[in-house]
């Protein structure tokens, strides 16, 4: 479930970098550098403009206003803002990259979700994804977790 | 050179003309009988996969997702801008287009190479036909934009979809360079692995082709 209270998500600040894997239980946004893997399947990721990310990204919803590296999964909807630079592959249900971003390689908006991205930031934005069916409105991942590296700013 | 695109409809008369004509300029619109011949061929159940070698248009995804596409996104006036990329070009025009064009899980079944051939000399434009029809499925179906006026754009512009025969075309920038020019017979040449199934000339200056990849691509031409 997404966080039920406004406001309640963590930050990633701009002068925090993450190399390793962050997990949770609320959304996030994130304006700090991390390399790894972000996985909150249920919850919402916003890479903010001064977010720079290595590393594939796993959330209900993902919007980019900042560098992503690496492959983007969404249940519901990725949205790439006309900041957001974008080089990977992206799949989601609904997917809309505004005029002025920068996007390499594919998208997927078949309704059905793919297994999960390898662990490591894509190696070339057109790589392969694979797919595979699931229950429609299933999660994409139920592994609960924490941010397990770097500081969060409230 | 100019592009008498489509005229706007909002520009006709009409008690509101004043306030449509003191709004920003709209970019140019124009119909595109090429665009309407592809997605008549497109299949209306099966999904099918796209390359598009131009930049990333939020319009032409959401256009496509109605066809349950799958698109890559090769961007190609962003590669062909870097110095390396247009270096490797010159002594290895093969090599520099395997770098940056995509290999997807499977073959394509579209192409939108828009106006991506104005930029390339013959010689690349060949070698670029050659990979995309090593990329393409038999069949496949690939459209583009040729200019056949005297000077072109600096750089290849982007094109969103406005509808199934209407495409948007942004410039990138005002400055010109002679246009290469292709005749008919020498673009069919130049892109051997394809056969020329629609081939219209607009008043403004462009041919626009649709391919279609032949079964049997022949020999490639090194």
């Amino acid at each position: 479930m997404a966080s039920d209270r406004p406001g309640d998500r963590a930050i990633i600040g701009p002068s925090i970098t993450i190399k390793g894997d962050v997990t949770g239980e609320e959304d996030l946004v994130i304006q700090g550098r991390v390399e790894g893997k972000v996985d909150l399947a249920q919850h919402n990721v916003t890479v903010g403009a001064n977010g720079r990310i290595k590393a594939n990204i796993i959330g209900r919803s993902v919007i980019v206003e900042g560098e992503v590296e690496g492959d983007l999964l969404a249940e519901e909807q990725i949205s790439v803002r006309k900041s957001g630079k974008v080089r990977g592959n992206v799949t989601a249900p609904r997917v809309t990259i505004e005029d002025g971003a920068m996007f390499k390689g594919s998208i997927d908006m078949e309704r059905k979700a793919p297994a999960r991205p390898p662990a490591g930031p894509a190696a070339h934005a057109a790589a392969p994804t694979p797919s595979a069916p699931v229950t429609p409105g299933a999660p994409l991942g139920q592994r609960p977790g924490e941010v397990k590296q770097g500081g969060r700013t409230p | 050179m100019h592009w008498p695109f489509r005229r706007n409809p909002a520009e006709g008369s009409g008690p509101r003309r004043e306030f449509t004509q003191a709004a920003e300029p709209q970019p140019p619109l124009y119909r595109s009988p090429a665009l309407k011949a592809l997605v008549a061929r497109l299949p209306d159940e099966a999904a099918c996969s796209i390359l598009d070698l131009g930049a990333a248009s939020g319009a032409n995804i959401e256009f496509f997702s109605r066809f349950r596409c799958r698109i890559q996104i090769a961007d190609l006036p962003d590669a062909l801008a870097g110095e390396e990329v247009r270096s490797l070009l010159r002594t290895d025009a093969e090599a520099a287009f395997r770098r940056i064009l995509p290999v997807d899980r499977e073959p394509f079944d579209v192409v939108l190479a828009w106006d991506i051939f104005n930029y390339l000399d013959r010689d690349q434009i060949r070698r670029l036909a050659t990979e995309l029809a090593r990329l393409c499925r038999p069949s496949g179906l690939m459209l583009a934009f040729i200019s056949t006026a005297k000077e072109i754009p600096e750089a290849p512009g982007d094109f969103q979809i406005a509808d199934e025969q209407t495409v948007l075309w942004r410039p990138r920038t005002t400055a010109q360079r002679p246009s290469p020019r292709l005749a008919p017979a020498e673009v069919e040449r130049l892109v051997a692995g394809f056969g020329v199934v629609h081939s219209v000339l607009m008043r403004h200056g462009v041919r626009e082709y649709l391919f279609e990849r032949r079964h049997d691509p022949g020999p490639v031409r090194r």
